[in-house]
């Protein structure tokens, strides 16, 4: 048995927008029939394209907005069923992080309020040992603690998504659900925030869920990964399984989608030169998915994504397919799965650095550690 | 040489009040039908760089200290204002990376793209919108004559770039700088409007500046590649040199922070510290003072831009590392992971 920390049962969200005195409302059905197991301790990745549902997906499984069908079981506990007093108790243990540390912080508030308030609030500290716990975790995040009576607007982006995961350990969570936390950080800030992120799961034996559009984001931090197309999850599987054997024509088609970062990488495949030219026939190799994202107020009948799926076929209009294990750890939601061309030859391919490359990021890696050690903290000043 | 659309020497900019030039003697070149994509991490001036080129720094506090910006053969500096305006839209063009910031709530896309035309060459309003619907047609835009009469926030976010490219190469520009073009989209969609790049700069023959943080997209798009930092280029070259054999700290530094959609390559490599104000700015090699391999003579004099004969540049004392850092060397080729933590010898 497999230690679930947290469960999603048939989740469904609808939002109403519109209905003034011009406009007919209009239901938006962002999240339709999510089901999900998240195990202890580990790293779960939600990915998809923008409007697909993983915010909401995100603040349904943490009961920030409730749904409109299903429930959310929290170490066993239904989540929904629970009253609010309890509610509150069990906040201590999951913790949002949000993507904008910009606008999740409280700019009349200084450090030391903002990063105070859950230990206050969860654990009734006060005073010195309040004030004593608040500088452990700023210096936890990388921060120092002299500049706990600083302002939000005082410190760059990078720190203030510190403050926002120092926040979010105070009341000692054992889950972390991160809606982008990376998203809006600038490249070398994003590395030390991930790394950050990786540390304190493994020394604290925290539970991640991560919601990221970058592939290489996730393939380096999660176990698995969920992809997401128009409110469903149309794929679920082991991290290295999805890059290596992506199953469902959607997650193909991200997979070529991402531009490769070694020269002639993605177009070095077999279709050469204008893709879209020759894109008449069964989709060639390296085949750009076509046209936009269907509106989530009017999404397709039957499988959401047959709109711009090569394969689909008239069942495919007509009847959604279920979320269905094709191997073991894997599931996928295609009619047509087990007759599409084989998953392997779907892996994402990547060529390998060179020698040369190699070396030198060795010998960066070591310099950089040696002097991490000796000199420079890891924090931006 | 003459072939360049487009050649910047040892620009300077000077923003007011500050002590120090923060473009501090760039140069650049991009042939016609080329694409050169500059890379570094914010506030290394890369935008500040293409806006003077296309003469559109502000004028109150940024002022061009040094340098030529040579377009065509022509000399963009000495050029009044109106003469740059005419340019600007018509044989040089640029497309920001939020199109909303860039498109007139007011106007429909379609009227946005024939005035583009108009301007220029003077057609008529028909001439002009049949222009506008042909331009929307070859970036694909889905319904195209449709979209003609709609308003910007009635298009997607991919759509409204599409706009943006339609009104940028309207004019058949000769030089194109895209600043993060494709951030703001999703990567399907991203893949769609490079691939448009790609095609309309083969017919037409556009020289593009690309700026882009994504390393997929130089490697995809980028003939040349220039990285920035803190106002200079500390490494350049064809983009095969820049990924096979990166020489400069920098470069491996902001490539080995990115995580490796290749497979998890143990911790991400980090940079410390922040890019330095111009209040702050380090006098040898900007970069020393976060360089893991920085001795006082990086501090002591600007490391010169050393070209080799493939093409590739690079300004740092220290490279090739493996010369210069006392580490015993293995030799071989293997690129195990495991070797990657070892310590000093
Ligand atoms: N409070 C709300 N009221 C109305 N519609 C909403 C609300 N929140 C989300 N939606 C709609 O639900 C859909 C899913 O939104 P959601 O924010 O979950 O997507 P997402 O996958 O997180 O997208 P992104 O990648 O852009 O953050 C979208 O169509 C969105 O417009
Ligand atoms: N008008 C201005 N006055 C003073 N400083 C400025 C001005 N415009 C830009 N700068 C400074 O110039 C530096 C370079 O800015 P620039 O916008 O070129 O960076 P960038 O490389 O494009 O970064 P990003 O990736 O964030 O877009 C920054 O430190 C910025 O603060
Ligand atoms: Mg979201
Ligand atoms: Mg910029």
């Amino acid at each position: 048995m497999t230690d679930i920390i947290l469960e999603a049962r048939d989740l469904h969200r609808r939002f109403v927008t519109g209905g003034g005195l011009l406009q007919r409302a209009t239901t938006i059905h962002a999240v339709g029939g999510v089901s999900l197991r998240i195990r202890r301790g580990e790293t779960f990745a939600i990915v998809g394209e923008s409007g697909c549902g993983k915010s909401t997906l995100a603040r349904l499984l943490l009961r920030l907005i409730e749904p409109s069908s299903g429930s959310v079981h929290y170490d066993g506990r239904d989540l929904t069923a629970l009253p609010p007093r309890d509610m509150r108790a069990l906040r201590a243990q999951m913790q949002f992080i949000f993507q904008d540390p910009f606008s999740s912080l409280n700019p009349r508030m200084t450090v030391d309020r903002i990063v105070g308030e859950p230990l206050r609030l969860h654990l009734g500290l006060s005073g010195a040992a309040l004030r004593a716990r608040v500088a452990g975790l700023l210096t936890r995040v990388g921060l120092r603690p002299e500049h706990a009576d600083r302002y939000p607007h005082e410190f760059s982006g990078g720190q203030r998504q510190r403050i926002c995961i120092a926040r979010a350990l105070a009341s000692g969570p054992k889950l972390l659900v991160g809606d982008e936390p990376v998203s809006a950080l600038d490249v070398s800030v994003q590395a030390q925030i991930v790394n950050l992120l990786e540390d304190l799961k493994a020394d604290l034996g925290l539970t991640l869920v991560v919601i990221a559009h970058d592939l290489a984001v996730i393939r380096h931090m999660a176990d698995r990964v969920a992809v997401m197309y128009l409110g469903e999850i149309v794929e679920m599987a082991a991290t290295e399984d999805l890059f290596t054997a992506p199953r469902h024509p959607y997650t193909r088609a991200l997979l070529r989608a991402i531009p490769i970062p070694a020269p002639g990488g993605r177009m070095s495949g077999p279709a050469p030169g204008g893709r879209m030219a020759d894109a008449g026939g069964a989709e060639p190799a390296g085949a750009v998915l076509g046209g936009d994202i269907p509106s989530p107020a009017a999404p397709p009948p039957g499988c959401r994504f047959h709109t711009r799926c090569a394969h689909a076929t008239a069942l495919c209009a007509t009847t959604p397919p279920p979320l269905a294990e094709v191997t073991p750890g894997t599931q996928v939601a295609c009619h047509h799965w087990a007759a599409l061309p084989p998953a392997a030859d779907a892996a994402l391919r990547v060529p390998a650095r060179s020698p040369a490359a190699e070396a030198r990021f060795a010998l960066y890696r070591a310099a950089s550690e040696r002097s991490r050690t000796t000199t420079h903290r890891e924090t931006a000043p | 040489m003459s072939n360049d659309v487009l050649t910047v020497e040892g620009l300077r900019v000077r923003f007011r009040g500050q002590p120090v030039d923060l473009i501090d003697g760039v140069s650049l070149s991009i042939p016609a039908g080329r694409t050169l994509c500059v890379v570094g991490e914010s506030g290394c001036g890369k935008s500040v760089t293409s806006l003077a080129v296309m003469g559109l720094l502000p004028r109150r506090s940024a002022t061009v200290t040094a340098g030529r910006i040579r377009f065509r053969g022509q000399d963009l500096l000495g050029l009044p204002e109106a003469a740059l305006a005419d340019l600007r839209g018509n044989s040089m063009a640029m497309i920001f990376q939020e199109p909303m910031t860039s498109l007139n709530p007011v106007f429909t896309v379609g009227e946005q793209v024939a005035e583009a035309v108009r301007r220029h060459t003077g057609c008529s309003a028909a001439a002009a919108r049949d222009r506008a619907l042909e331009m929307f047609r070859r970036v694909r835009m889905p319904a195209a004559e449709k979209r003609l009469d709609e308003y910007p926030h009635q298009l997607s976010g991919g759509m409204r770039q599409r706009v943006m490219i339609a009104m940028a190469l309207a004019n058949r520009p000769a030089l194109l700088i895209a600043d993060e073009p494709t951030t703001a989209l999703d990567v399907t969609i991203q893949a769609q409007i490079l691939e448009l790049m790609r095609e309309l700069q083969r017919d037409i023959g556009t020289a593009l500046l690309m700026i882009t943080h994504d390393l997929g997209v130089v490697a995809e798009i980028a003939d040349d590649v220039a990285v920035m930092y803190a106002g200079r280029v500390v490494e350049s070259g064809p983009v095969a040199q820049i990924f096979n054999a990166p020489q400069h700290p920098y470069t491996l530094g902001l490539m080995g922070s990115m995580p490796a959609i290749a497979g998890r390559a143990g911790r991400l490599l980090t940079i410390p510290g922040a890019v330095p104000v111009p209040e702050a700015m380090p006098p040898g090699c900007r970069f020393a003072s976060r360089c893991p391999f920085a001795i006082p003579a990086c501090d002591a004099q600007v490391p010169p831009l050393v070209r080799g004969p493939d093409g590739h540049a690079h300004a740092c004392l220290r490279a090739p590392l493996e010369d210069h850092v006392g580490q015993d060397r293995t030799g071989d080729d293997r690129t195990g992971h495991d070797r990657t933590g070892r310590g000093a010898a």
